[in-house]
């Protein structure tokens, strides 16, 4: 009984310590006797041992592009949206009527350029052109371009045109609203 | 489950692209390499890594705390490798099907090399050359426990085996193995 050789599964077991002390204790006993044992030993520990250090490939250098470049391609679904429409929007019209509420329109009419007239503002935006154009460039790299147009716009894009859609009424009625609260 | 890994699943989840690029980067050498390992093509194993990051970020909200991410993501593998061995099975039988169609044959190295000369990354090559030529099921599970770095409980949470049954395959694998390494070609 003692002699008989190792079983394949009792060495895999001896090496993966999952065996119990006894039988490693039995198994220690042969392998001093048996060479033919303490071959085969020898054998599948170098196997398990270059397991144990496995090669690994790198995976292609596009390979993060391509994913960062497919996530932010995801299309929002019609919720998302909407829900970034509703929570932009109406976070705006509150902070407006508070400030109509506690001021009155004459807060917005004490912006300085609510005061000109429409050909004076254009002037002045023409003149100050360059300034403009250097502060959209700046806020253009601020933000990842493609961040802007994948998430920004697609979210609140439509709640900041209405917006501004609503700016440029009020400034042009300014002169009725304000009549009209006095 | 590591803490930072927990914290950075969380900003994933508020949309945080630099935390997202960082799962990305810390998992796609792992499946990567799983799927190479598993099916010898390398443009293939790129594009099915690329479907699993993708699905991970559809369904991260669907991810629960409790399980190990690793987890996870190698159940999406697994599930993943499954459906390409299906295909791939399906596609073959209307062509020809052949044999030796799931991994690339290689030539046996075993005959006539005298033993003692291999040098150490040569018989790491040999092998992980050996591992190429197991039967599907075995490869998949010496990829997980040796490539991927899995512990046993999570191998059988995985492939939803339980850990005695996960055992014997394991030790039938390496068996396996063996006999592929002393060139016994038997069944
Ligand atoms: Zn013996």
């Amino acid at each position: 009984m003692r002699n008989k050789h190792m079983t394949d599964e009792e060495i895999v077991l001896y090496i993966d310590n999952g065996i119990s002390i006894e039988n490693r204790i039995r198994i220690d006993e042969h392998l001093k006797k048996c060479s033919v044992c303490k071959a085969k030993m020898k054998e599948y520990q170098e196997i398990e041992k270059h397991l144990k250090e496995p090669i690994l490939y790198a995976p292609p250098v596009d390979l993060l592009n391509n994913i960062k470049q497919k996530i932010w391609e995801k299309k929002l679904s019609f919720e998302e949206v909407f829900i970034g429409f509703m929570v932009t929007f109406s976070g705006i019209a509150a902070i407006l009527a508070f400030i109509i509420y506690r001021y009155g329109f004459e807060f917005f009419y004490n912006i300085p350029f609510m005061k000109l007239s429409l050909p004076s503002l254009i002037k002045t935006g023409i003149n100050n052109l360059y300034e403009l154009f250097y502060v959209l460039k700046k806020i253009y790299f601020m933000i990842d371009a493609g961040f802007l147009r994948k998430i920004i716009i697609p979210r609140y894009g439509l709640s900041m045109l209405l917006l501004f859609i609503l700016i440029v009424i009020s400034y042009l009625k300014r002169d009725i609203i304000i009549k009209g609260r006095k | 489950m590591l803490k930072d890994e927990k914290k950075l699943i969380k900003r994933c989840l508020k949309g945080e692209k630099k935390a997202m690029e960082m799962l990305v980067v810390n998992y796609q050498k792992g499946i990567y390499n799983y799927f190479y390992r598993n099916i010898r093509n390398s443009e293939t194993a790129a594009d099915l890594t690329q479907d699993i990051f993708l699905k991970v970020f559809s369904k991260l909200g669907s991810y629960d705390f409790k399980y190990k991410f690793s987890t996870w993501i190698y159940t999406m593998s697994h599930n993943l490798l499954i459906d390409y061995y299906r295909k791939k099975k399906n596609l073959s039988f209307t062509t020809f099907a052949s044999a030796n169609d799931g991994y690339i044959e290689f030539e046996d190295k075993t005959v006539d090399t005298g033993e003692e000369v291999l040098s150490n990354m040569e018989k790491k090559e040999r092998i992980w050359s050996a591992v190429d030529k197991l039967p599907d099921e075995y490869r998949e599970l010496i990829v997980m426990r040796y490539i991927n770095d899995l512990k046993y409980y999570e191998i059988s949470q995985i492939l939803e085996i339980p850990m005695g049954t996960l055992k014997n395959k394991i030790f039938r694998a390496k068996k396996k193995l063996f006999k592929i390494m002393r060139g016994e070609n038997e069944k």
